[in-house]
């Protein structure tokens, strides 16, 4: 599991986002006392940082200048400005990427989700399922013996199957992942690259491994 | 400044000369002066009258023509007291008293309401950005919270961050400002991000969207280009009919490229579509059926108007948007 620090001077923002963080799944640590902050994020050693930029005491872009000259660590900048110059500025003081208030907490997941995996090495990773490999950095499935490859759709479409294994994953949910991802599909869209996605898998022997539960949604199991 | 005017003008004076003359004549005649003598005083007298007459006519006449053209000439009118020829008559010099005063008092006046102005747009652009904090804050407890309430919540908070926005930017179209900056944009990215904004409409909507040939560079401030799209998106979203689609797509000309997004919604009335860009104006649509308030619109073409885009609405089935990226004149304008 991930760390993320919050560094945020609201207090209900702060607590509301540590437990909608929390809920999907990242540990969370906060900094709450803004005496000697730089050092305090030094200190915590966390996979991300969530900076707010209007913080007490000091000026949130010279901090983000500050850690980025000592540690690596990926910085998400929140600002409530929004304007072209803030986003340069940000980006230039070393910030990874930049997100302004009000957020959609969905695009702030999607946000540390895709800064997350800029920085973690992708080329081993992999899901087996029996005995095959889903690759993501090669989008295709291995068998022993051969390599098949999925479109774009098809592979979002299974990761996310796979990742969900055991539960009902209703077609809503499909959609809005897939819409997340940037990928603007319809319903009938949808539908044929599942299909597609189940024809492919049966012509390596795997049958019916996506089962569909009427009016629910798809599951693998 | 004519002639006849300026003696109008002077008709007092006139009947007083030929009384005197007049006076005189009767009085040398009762002294039975010689004829000749007599006529040559009477004609002395009105000859240099009317020699002071035109000469003051004349210094008149070019001190005022040239005051008005002047006039026509200065861009700042409230300046002219600067620029007035030198005369010696003493009404010119009370009259440029005047204008200085006046000029003086108007242009304190002006910077007073400008300063205001100026107060007041900063007083907005901080409030858009304070207020931001507790809407991030209400919608993030929201999605802590899920349930029917908090799904209801949401929606209500999405369109109060879409007003808030809407502040933001007609503050700055409204002033002079120039505070975007104009650089090489993929359509794709604000596009894209708008999208993902009205994800739940589409969705719920099941509108199918058609994307075509979007990876291509714009001239553009992102961020306003973002503000506009999502007000003709939105509108795109909000007057659909039955089967609703979404297209947009690009054409690549020669000068130019347009970027087109089209829908097969309600479509705007003839009668209505040559002022859906003044300020106010909610259309036969849009007052019976949904709360618009005629800004958005305005705003959009306004802003097209500083970015340089041109922006065009026309409506057969649905309607169809058309943004014009100029490609050359604004390389000219980067370079600057």
């Amino acid at each position: 599991m991930k760390n993320i620090l919050i560094i945020e001077d609201e207090t209900k923002i702060r607590e509301e986002l540590k437990n909608f963080l929390e809920n999907n799944g990242y540990i969370v640590k906060l900094i709450i006392d803004f005496e000697n902050t730089e050092e305090e994020i030094l200190k915590e050693n966390a996979d991300l940082i969530l900076l707010d930029i209007n913080i007490p005491n000091q000026n949130g872009m010279y901090l983000c200048k500050e850690i980025r000259k000592q540690i690596k660590t990926p910085i998400i900048i929140v600002t409530s400005r929004n304007t072209e110059i803030d986003e340069l500025l940000c980006m230039n003081y070393g910030a990874d990427d930049f997100i302004t208030k009000p957020y959609n907490p969905q695009i702030l997941l999607a946000h540390i989700e895709a800064v997350l995996k800029r920085f973690t090495p992708t080329a081993n990773t992999y899901i087996t399922y029996e005995n095959i490999k889903v690759i993501p950095a090669k989008s295709v499935i291995e068998t022993k013996n051969e390599e098949i490859e999925l479109s774009k759709n098809e592979l979002k479409i299974l990761t996310y199957l796979l990742n969900k294994r055991g539960t009902i994953v209703s077609r809503y949910e499909l959609m809005d992942y897939l819409w997340n991802s940037e990928v603007f599909i319809d319903d009938n869209t949808l539908t044929v690259n599942i299909t597609r996605l189940r024809k492919k898998l049966e012509d390596i022997g795997l049958e019916n491994v996506i089962e569909t539960r009427r009016g629910q949604g798809y599951i693998i199991l | 400044m004519k002639f006849i005017d300026y003696l109008k003008d002077k008709i007092l004076p006139v009947i007083l000369v030929n009384l005197l003359g007049l006076i005189i004549f009767l009085i040398l005649f009762a002294l039975k002066c010689n004829g000749w003598i007599i006529f040559d005083i009477i004609f002395l007298i009105y000859l240099s009258f009317i020699i002071s007459l035109i000469f003051d006519y004349l210094k008149r006449k070019t001190f005022y023509n040239k005051t008005l053209e002047l006039l026509k000439d200065i861009d700042n009118k409230n300046l002219i007291h600067e620029m007035l020829p030198n005369t010696t008559f003493i009404d010119a010099k009370i009259f440029k008293e005047i204008l200085y005063e006046t000029d003086k008092y108007k242009i304190e006046k002006i910077n007073e309401y400008k300063y205001n102005q100026e107060d007041f747009k900063e007083y907005i652009e901080m409030w858009v950005h304070e207020i931001k904090t507790p809407v991030a804050s209400a919608m993030l407890t929201t999605y802590n919270n899920k349930g029917k309430l908090s799904d209801d919540i949401k929606i209500e908070l999405d369109k109060i961050e879409d007003y808030i926005q809407q502040v933001l930017f007609y503050t700055k179209s409204e002033t002079a400002n120039k505070d975007y900056i104009i650089k090489k944009v993929s359509l794709e990215t604000p596009i894209n991000k708008v999208i993902l904004k009205h994800k739940q409409d589409f969705l719920l909507k099941k509108i199918t969207l058609e994307l075509k040939d979007l990876n291509i560079e714009v001239n553009t401030d992102t961020k306003w280009l973002e503000f506009i799209l999502d007000q003709i998106i939105n509108n795109s979203i909000k007057y659909t009919e039955e089967n609703p689609k979404i297209e947009i797509y690009t054409k690549q000309n020669k000068n130019d490229i347009k970027l087109i997004i089209k829908d097969n919604g309600i479509g705007i009335i003839p009668n209505d579509l040559p002022r859906v860009f003044d300020k106010g104006f909610t259309g036969s649509n849009g007052r019976k059926k949904y709360n618009s308030t005629g800004i958005g619109l305005y705003l959009t073409k306004k802003l097209c108007d500083k970015l340089g885009h041109k922006i065009n609405i026309t409506s057969e089935k649905g309607t169809e948007v058309t943004l014009t990226f100029p490609l050359s004149s604004y390389t000219n304008d980067i370079k600057e």
